[in-house]
């Protein structure tokens, strides 16, 4: 009984991982501007390598395993921002300018 | 099933270094760099050698890719 | 779990595209990060599927590796090209 809903709970987080992968690739391909790939590459991201890594926490349970799978985490959680953020600090040299998505209809 | 991840490894293997090779700019090359080294990594990992998988992982992912960038920020510029 | 290992593999070739055909610098380098993310969470799946402990230690040592990379080609790709537009 217990095996059967550790299997569950290891396919909910594994599942859940895919789709907010999948959407960091749709994401990255679709969107039009540099701004809004970097929010496809920061949060969509971050929530699916969580999930998965948690996946693997859950199915490996208790141990030395599971103690660097929250090592590795750690390390997702400090670095990951900062590299995004590092981008976009890159991308100030280039000066792009961001697409209007809606169109001013003040200015007449 | 391992089979068939191994083989799509391959193909994208193959795709990346023929667009490093055959692109213009030069410092699309450099970025493309540590994506072959990536995929290296898990093929060797995939033929049970953890070996040369941190070597591949230390040398070919981190430190050439360092090396181009620096070279290519004093010579171009 | 090896189906999960195959979809991973199969969104890192789709993101792949954006390196491919990405307008300026600091996109394919936002893909690149994307990419080696990806990477590393089929390689923490390999370490479960073979049952090796030493695997981990390949994926943690590529996870900050990558890190050193992206601040480096952050630090050192300044200037922009001559006839670059951002859009």
């Amino acid at each position: 009984m217990i095996n059967i809903l550790v299997q569950l709970f290891v396919y909910v987080f594994l599942l859940t991982g895919l789709y907010f992968l999948l959407s960091t690739a749709v994401g990255m391909i679709r969107f039009p501007d540099l701004y809004t790939r970097l929010h496809a590459g920061s949060k969509c991201l971050m929530a699916g390598g969580i999930s998965v890594l948690m996946g693997c926490i859950v199915m490996e349970g208790i141990g030395f395993v599971s103690l660097k799978i929250i090592v590795i985490i750690i390390l997702l959680l400090i670095t990951n921002p900062v590299a995004i953020h590092v981008i976009a600090r890159l991308a100030e040299n280039y000066h792009f300018v961001p697409k209007k998505i809606a169109k001013n209809e003040l200015d007449k | 099933m391992m089979d068939i991840i191994f083989n799509m490894l391959m193909i994208f293997l193959v795709i990346t270094a023929f667009f490093m090779v055959f692109t213009k700019d030069i410092s699309t090359a450099v970025i493309a760099l540590p994506i072959y080294g990536a995929i290296l990594v898990v093929i060797f990992v995939i033929l049970q050698a953890p070996g040369p998988a941190i070597a591949e992982a230390v040398i070919a992912a981190g430190l050439t890719t360092v090396f181009f960038v620096i070279t290519i920020n004093k010579t171009e510029y | 779990m090896v189906y999960f290992i195959l979809a991973i593999v199969l969104f890192a070739i789709l993101t792949f595209y954006r390196v491919m055909k990405g307008p300026s610098v600091p996109d394919r380098v936002a893909a690149m990060n994307a990419i080696g993310v990806m990477f590393l969470l089929v390689l923490v799946l390999l370490s479960l599927y073979f049952d090796r402990k030493v695997f981990l230690d390949v994926a943690l040592v590529y996870g900050v590796f990558l890190f050193v990379n992206v601040l480096i080609m952050a630090k050192y790709f300044t200037k922009p090209e001559k006839g670059e537009v951002g859009d």
